[in-house]
């Protein structure tokens, strides 16, 4: 209902005002420069005082936009040759930041790591900066002051790092295990997460015999294979670390020919992917470890496939074996939802947004 | 130069001519903005402007400015021996919408699961933001209502569109709540 008070004033084109207490007055207006530290009670900005007491926030209105910006992140590119193989830009760990209580406006410390090699818990990638500026209501209803906020934000992530998923894991397999062999192995498949490399131990011989060869005669081949499992449930991976031994001997009169191969993929949505090949032909022996990255999303099983071959060619009996072992196998992957780990923080002051441009009005005013 | 009007003074000799255009505020404070859609597929909150109606628009003044925001978005990280390169991306089960700029129709867009060996289902994300303002259509010159609309803005690639988009989280996955104000003039 229109009011039944108030001035009217009338221009000559016919626009009319009615003057009533709703009604903008600008109680401050100008530029700010916003503080270099927090307030006494970890909050941040400068308050606008008004000249009444206790005003409600519906009568309030406030312009802050930032004009004088600064912000703070570190850079590190990788490449091959002359290709950019990424580009990321991260927290500096020599910078104060902050993240922001919504409710109160208290800020609290928040620090970037110093992208130290091997810690990823210690690079916070950056997605986003912006500089953003408004009033700080801290869940007030009423005012006597008003609260400008001003800040650089960055969205940015508080990495964790990441977990061994491999304690949690099932593990099962088909084909030979062999026993008694070179390394101590067992013939089992134990825990796979406590760092001893031999704990995982499953090896194929081909040919006679229960160790890791056997005595061939002229024309004589065979082959063995063994396929492990190690079932979670759905997980994503960054990191495999394989763990892995391998021993051919072509025969003591080098009569035949021997070969191992071993494979390990992941189980994607119903799809395996092969991620780390390793072969070895001829008389070679060795142990080796190899990490394997990428991001691989929805994993629910590991794979680690052994074959072997021996075969024996020439006029004499030899002496051949093809040998391999998965010493150790860990799946490493984050263990921290998106939720958690995006943050939202912000620079101040000289840091960040040093000064905002402002203007505060109120309706029905009568100080 | 008005000759007509209310001239109002201080002790120091300074004066206002009240005239017309002396804005008047309607509505002001903060808005809990919603985590859907309007009817309409349209979003955000209507303010009335009653009793006035058929107000045109150059007659109104609105701010709106985002104070708690949230983003959505997930990583890859691809170690690179003792280092650790991240790629940012779109994170597959968000509700993101594009928005019309001509009708304002919200319209779901679903990022891809980053699934292995398929790469048009790897949106990469390059920036987020958070957006907030008046929202009317090209065609409305007068009004009844005047509507806030806000969200987090993320820029990404569709990969399986080969197109860049500005796609948007709302209400407690974009912005949360804003401050605003709504004013008019001649009124």
């Amino acid at each position: 209902m229109p009011n039944e008070y108030g001035v009217r004033l009338q221009d000559l084109d016919g626009n009319i005002v009615k003057l009533v207490p709703d009604h903008m007055t600008v109680i401050s207006a100008g530029r700010v420069t916003m503080p270099n530290v927090l307030n006494g009670d970890n909050t941040y900005g400068v308050d606008i005082a008004l000249p009444v007491s206790n005003v409600p926030l519906a009568d309030i209105g406030v312009i802050a936009v930032p004009v004088k910006v600064n912000y703070n992140t570190d850079f590190v590119r990788w490449t091959s040759g002359a290709s950019l193989l990424y580009n990321t830009h991260y927290g500096k760990s020599a910078s104060t930041y902050y993240t922001r209580n919504d409710a109160n406006g208290v800020m609290s410390a928040f620090a970037c790591g110093a992208l130290t090699a091997g810690i990823k818990s210690a690079w916070n990638p950056v997605l986003s900066v912006y500089p953003t500026a408004f009033w700080d209501r801290m869940s007030q209803v009423n005012f006597n002051n008003v609260r400008i906020f001003g800040a650089t934000a960055y969205c940015v992530r508080d990495t964790n790092d990441d977990s061994d998923f491999s304690v949690s894991a099932s593990l099962s397999y088909t084909g030979n295990l062999v026993t008694g062999a070179w390394t101590g192995g067992d013939g089992t498949i134990n825990n796979i997460r406590d760092n001893n490399p031999l704990d995982w131990e499953a090896q194929t011989g081909s040919g006679a015999g229960t160790g890791h060869g056997g005595y061939y005669f002229p024309g004589t081949e065979a082959s063995n294979s063994v396929v492990m499992y190690e079932d979670f449930a759905a997980k994503t991976l960054n990191s495999i670390w394989i763990n892995y031994y391998w021993d051919n001997e072509n025969g003591v009169n080098y009569n035949g020919s021997s070969s191992t191969s071993i494979v390990v993929s992941l189980y994607i949505d119903s799809t395996w992917y092969d991620i780390f090949t390793f072969s070895s032909s001829g008389a070679t022996y060795g142990t080796d470890n190899a990490y394997v990255y990428g991001h691989w999303k929805n994993v629910t099983r590991i794979r680690a496939t052994i074959n072997t071959h021996t075969q024996c060619y020439y006029a004499h009996a030899d002496t051949l074996w093809a040998w391999g072992l998965i010493g150790d196998l860990h799946g490493y992957g984050p263990n921290y939802d998106d939720s958690v780990e995006n943050k939202l923080i912000y620079s101040i002051g000289n840091q960040g947004v040093e000064e905002v441009d402002y203007l505060v009005c109120m309706k029905k005013y009568n100080p | 130069m008005h000759t007509y009007g209310i001239k109002v003074y201080n002790t120091a000799g300074e004066f206002a001519l009240l005239t017309p255009k002396m804005a008047k505020i309607i509505a002001g404070g903060y808005l809990t903005m919603p985590n859907s859609l309007n009817g309409d597929n349209t979003y955000g909150t209507d303010i009335s402007l009653s009793p006035f109606t058929n107000v045109p628009r150059e007659d109104i003044g609105v701010i709106v400015q985002p104070s708690k925001v949230n983003w959505k978005a997930t990583i890859g990280c691809f170690q690179n021996g003792g280092s650790y390169p991240f790629g940012w991306y779109a994170k597959d089960g968000v509700a993101y919408y594009t928005k019309s700029d001509v009708t304002g129709v919200m319209s779901a867009w679903s990022a891809g699961a980053m699934v292995v060996n398929n790469i048009n289902t790897w949106d990469g994300m390059c920036n987020c933001f958070p957006l907030a303002g008046w929202d009317f259509l090209d065609a409305q010159t007068t009004f009844n209502n005047v509507r806030i609309w806000a969200a987090m803005t993320h820029i990404v690639y569709d990969y399986s569109a080969s197109q860049w988009l500005a796609v948007h989280t709302i209400g407690n996955q974009g912005v949360e709540e804003v401050n605003y104000m709504v004013f008019l003039k001649n009124r």
